[in-house]
């Protein structure tokens, strides 16, 4: 008697749009509380909400990637409830004509490929921000993010297991950050997932009631909600229960879902049609617009990266880390003379030193034409690859130009066989066990030959040369 | 001081425009009446003494410099309802919850009025969001008919009934405007929905809501429409706004007659007969009249009622304490403040609205829903009335309501006084209401008229040719101090 | 329709207001024949006709994408009742 279970996310992003959604002020992170505030975000009497056109965009662009029907017509509804954090006491929303319908996204885990069906996509205004006071009793409320456009992207319960949710999450969040939609944070807060999760017979049709989980911050809280609920529902089953239709929050630092509210309690929205708003219309020559200027997704350059320019499948993962990693690599592939080299440098290189100095992906700031440059100088072996990465570093760090960097250091690659062969000798007689160690049969001391050489030769040396001089003298 | 007392706002304009009259003038001449009248009738929640005469000098100085931006009606001195917005000036909407709110930002209206250089009296009392019979719910008092003041009226209303302002705006939201004005013998207009903008207009409903004109005349109104219509961009719902109808001729107006309505059970004979005795006078001036069936008349008002209170338990569910209003401080935890600001804050009738429209927005008794739909019915069918006829000629009010004193249910009054003006809320059309004669019992009585969608012009045409032709049009004069 | 009062109770929830018990008493009563009239619009047949929320339909009516200056939230913070610096202070939920 085997459980499988039955999962459908939904994800609420942050568009980055320069305005909020139903009103012009600025839509930004981290200034200080009630800031970017107005009568139409803070709900004043008499105040009205107006339609951001990009955020209209935004939502087609998201739409069209994900395959979605684009409704000819759609139109804001009014969820009614009281909530600090929601100064209209309605959150503009829409619920009988979304934007968006019918989509899908594919994905790929150890297990499976599949098509993950996407629900709908809609339009939303966000809330506030709630600071509770640990110990006393009051709360403080920040209207900044009040307001701000969200797109709810919603699945269908095509989710299998907690793999599966992964790698939608993750391939939903890659396709968004390339669309140029969102920058997709859920650290801050501008993507957040919850989760509706139910379990069913192997073979059964009918899958138990889903329970929703909320406050979801990471991928992998992703995957430890879902099989601690789908093992709370299987207990419950097996022990003759019934599963209640509720809400919970997962506390991942204990591991646990905590029940919020339970569906039959829920507050009844009372939805309404916004009579302050008006339809929008959305017609084929809009749809077309947004299509053809739809950027290129990720995984279009993945495969165009492995096929037109022969990089490997890691690299290209790696390239395509963040639209502005691949822009990097576009921008440097069109001006250097072998692409394979800039993506050498570009995922070995400036992926490294990413990681190294923390830098985010919106603050790479690389000089396309430098690294270009360098890249034709070890394709045309002016310098071999251990100076190329020193001075990939220097450009990195400091935006040196290389060819300058290269003169004034002297790190031409060392090709003239006379030199290679006296530093060769020179070692020869020097290390007198490895060469031993070598002639006994020890592999590992060839490398070791080879690296003593090359530090003689100040690591410029033509590694290809010495290899050859090096074999030649050992050998021969 | 010159009797400027039987002028009329575009009259006014002339003169101060011509120099014959100063702004500093007009204004104290209204003041002189405020203060003569005012203890009967209440009409100012808030006089701006000081401002108006300010404004007054600063407007002059532009009359002087024969300023090109000036509207005709520049220096004519006017009064705002208290539900539109002027920043930093307090805007109450007629209820405790907003007794001490001063917005940061005005309404478009005001905007555009001030820029074409109006002086404002002050700010007057209107129902508790907009939502009553003709003004009784205000919290701090409602305004008195200056022909008995055993009768309540909108501010608006009773301040250019009063002789205290040349003009004012008011809400149209459940009609209280035009009822008001049915009762005091001054003219009103609704425009077109989506005419003029909302943008910083205290309301508890969205779509059944316009701001309204009231004059001395119906030529007063219209051109107080010509200076605040238009597209805003704060307002969305006003983007198509076509230009209204040219004036045409009387010749061939062709005006129906809704038979039910005069028809109707509870309908006054007086008020009957004198607005039958208006439409002959129309005929006599060259329209054509006929009667006329109303789109699913039985409906009309439960849908508009329906969809009143549900916009209001939406609209007013933000007067919560937290932001700006009233807030109990005495409570301890956040339902508590939501229940008790609310609670002791919003009026008893308000109060009924809210609960209503909650009732009729829940899944089980939807009457909202069905209530848009029977709203797209008759928006339909009237579009095939308004083929047939320019315009529809009916009372305002079926009776005249109770005086106040007699407290009936404010509520099934509400509903039931609307019976005639509700039509033109669901179905967003312009109305205006003119002066006919006088009840039995002393009350002034007008007729309705009701176009269709930017038909303003004919309505004008008619109502400004049936005002050029009797003898009810400024009331004022004849009111005794 | 009538209201009852387990219904009246959700009423006055889903409106955060608590009538007194004078008002509580009449309500139903004074609202009986307004609730009448709602049954008769509601044996109406509507079917397939669309909900219009305002009288006339606008359509794509746009904002561009351009900061409009918040010059007015230090006012609106102004007409706040309780505050903590610029955070506007409320009393706690209870769980």
């Amino acid at each position: 008697m085997s459980w499988e279970m039955v999962a459908g996310v939904e994800v609420h992003v942050e568009l980055a749009t320069k305005t909020k959604v139903f009103c012009g002020c600025a839509n930004a992170f981290g200034a200080e509380p009630n800031t970017f505030i107005c009568p139409v975000c803070t709900g004043m009497p008499g105040a009205l909400p107006t339609l951001n056109r990009q955020v209209v965009n935004y939502a087609l662009r998201a739409g069209l990637a994900l395959g979605c029907d684009i409704a000819p017509q759609t139109a804001f509804d009014r969820k009614n409830y009281f909530y600090p954090d929601l100064p209209k006491a309605y959150q503009i929303s829409q619920l009988s004509l979304p934007i968006c319908q019918n989509g899908s996204l594919e994905i790929e885990t150890k297990q499976v490929t599949k098509q993950i069906r996407i629900r709908q996509i809609h339009i939303e205004e966000d809330t506030g921000k709630l600071t509770h006071h640990p110990t006393q009793p009051y709360t403080l409320v920040d209207f900044n993010r009040c307001g701000v456009p969200l797109l709810e992207i919603v699945s269908q319960p095509d989710i299998s297991d907690a793999d599966e949710a992964i790698a939608y999450l993750e391939n939903l969040r890659e396709i968004l950050l390339f669309l140029g939609v969102s920058d997709c944070k859920m650290q801050e807060g501008s993507l957040r997932v919850d989760l509706n999760v139910s379990v069913r017979r192997q073979g059964s049709k009918e899958p138990s009631v889903p329970t929703e989980l909320k406050n979801i911050n990471s991928f992998q809280a992703v995957g430890r909600a879902m099989r601690w609920e789908a093992a709370r529902q299987i207990q419950v089953l097996e022990a003759g229960g019934k599963i209640q239709r509720e809400t919970r929050r997962w506390d991942d630092a204990n591991n646990r879902g905590i029940v919020l509210r339970s569906k039959e309690e829920a507050e009844q929205y009372r939805y309404m049609p916004e009579p302050d708003l008006p339809v929008l219309v959305i017609d084929h020559g809009w749809i077309e617009r947004v299509q053809r200027e739809l950027p290129e997704l990720p995984r279009e350059k993945r495969i165009r990266y492995q096929k037109e320019m022969g990089i490997s499948h890691q690299q290209a993962c790696t390239l395509t880390g963040s639209p502005q990693m691949a822009a990097l690599f576009e921008q440097t592939a069109a001006l250097c003379r072998n692409p394979r080299e800039a993506a050498h440098l570009i995922a070995g290189e400036v992926a490294r030193l990413c990681t190294e100095t923390a830098t985010r992906p919106e603050d790479l700031k690389v000089d396309a034409k430098k690294l270009a440059a360098l890249a034709d100088m070890i394709d045309s072996g002016r310098i071999n690859r251990t100076v190329g990465k020193e001075v990939a570093e220097r450009i990195f760090r400091l935006n040196v130009d290389p060819e300058t960097y290269v003169a004034e250091h002297g790190l031409a690659m060392v090709s003239d066989p006379n030199v290679v062969e006296a530093a060769v000798r020179r070692v020869l007689r020097e290390q007198t066990k490895s060469v031993a160690d070598y002639r006994n049969g020890k592999e590992r001391a060839f490398g070791y030959l080879v690296g003593q050489v090359m530090k003689s030769l100040k690591g410029k040396g033509d590694p290809a040369l010495v290899h050859r001089v090096l074999h030649q003298l050992l050998d021969g | 001081m010159k009797n400027l007392e039987s002028l009329t706002a575009l009259e006014l304009g002339e003169l101060i425009r011509r120099r014959a009259v100063s702004c500093e003038e007009a204004v104290r001449h209204c003041l002189e009446v405020m203060e003569r009248r005012e203890p009967r009738i209440s009409a100012f929640l808030e006089i701006s003494r000081e401002k108006a005469l300010s404004d007054a000098k600063e407007v002059q100085k532009r009359v002087d410099a024969d300023d090109q931006t000036l509207s005709p009606l520049a220096g004519v001195p006017m009064a705002l309802s208290d539900s539109i917005c002027i920043r930093d000036l307090k805007t109450t909407g007629g209820s405790r919850m907003l007794q001490n709110f001063h917005p940061p930002y005005s309404a478009t209206v005001w905007e555009r009025l001030k820029t074409g250089g109006a002086v404002l009296l002050g700010k007057t009392a209107l129902d508790e969001f907009g939502m009553g019979v003709s003004g009784e719910t205000c919290a701090f008092g409602p305004a008195r008919n200056v022909w008995d003041n055993r009768w309540a009226l909108d501010g608006s209303v009773a301040a250019v009934a009063g002789g205290e302002a040349f003009y004012a705006l008011g809400s149209d939201g459940t009609g209280a405007l035009r009822r008001s004005a049915a009762m005091a013998g001054v003219s009103s207009l609704r425009p077109t929905w989506g005419t003029v903008s909302r943008y910083g207009v205290v309301s508890g409903t969205s779509s059944l809501e316009q701001v309204g004109v009231v004059g001395r005349t119906i030529s007063d109104c219209a051109q107080v429409l010509a200076l605040i219509r238009g597209r805003d961009h704060r307002d969305s719902t006003t983007s198509q706004v076509q230009l209204a109808d040219e004036r045409s001729s009387m010749q061939e107006m062709k005006i129906g007659l809704p038979d039910c309505y005069f028809h109707q059970e509870g309908m006054d004979p007086c008020i009957k007969e004198r607005v039958l005795s208006a439409a002959k006078q129309l005929e006599g001036l060259g329209a054509v009249l006929f009667p006329v069936e109303l789109p699913i008349v039985d409906l009309i008002l439960p849908a508009y009622f329906a969809i009143a209170c549900g916009e209001a338990s939406s609209n007013l569910a933000r007067y919560d304490g937290i932001r700006y209003g009233y807030s109990a401080n005495d409570v301890e935890n956040l339902q508590e403040l939501y229940i008790q600001s609310r609670s002791r804050a919003l009026g008893n009738q308000i109060k009924k609205y809210i609960l209503l429209g909650n009732l009729f927005l829940s899944e089980k008794e939807n009457c909202y829903n069905k209530a848009l739909q029977v709203r797209e019915l008759v928006v339909q069918g009237l579009d095939n009335l308004f083929d047939r006829c320019d315009m529809i000629l009916s009372p305002v009010v079926p009776s005249i309501p109770l005086p106040m004193e007699e407290k009936p249910s404010q509520l099934l009054e509400c509903y039931r006084q609307s019976a005639f003006t509700a039509l033109a809320n669901l179905a967003g059309l312009p109305a205006v209401t003119v002066p006919c004669g006088y009840h039995s019992e002393g009350l002034p009585i007008s007729f309705q008229l009701i176009g269709k969608p930017y038909g303003e012009g004919k309505l004008l045409t008619v109502a400004d040719a049936y005002q050029k032709t009797d003898g009810f049009s400024k009331t004022s004069g004849e009111v005794e101090a | 329709m009538k209201i009852e009062d387990e219904l009246l109770e959700r009423l006055q929830e889903y409106s955060r207001i608590q009538l007194t018990k004078q008002e509580l008493e009449i309500f139903p009563a004074e609202v009986g024949p307004i609730l009448a009239e709602m049954d008769k619009l509601l044996s109406q047949k509507t079917d397939g006709v669309r909900r219009m929320g305002s009288p006339r339909v606008c359509f794509n009516v746009f904002r561009e994408d351009v900061v409009e200056p918040s010059t007015a939230n230090n006012a609106i913070l102004e007409e706040a009742p309780a505050r903590q610096g610029r955070y506007i202070r409320v009393p706690k939920a209870v769980e």
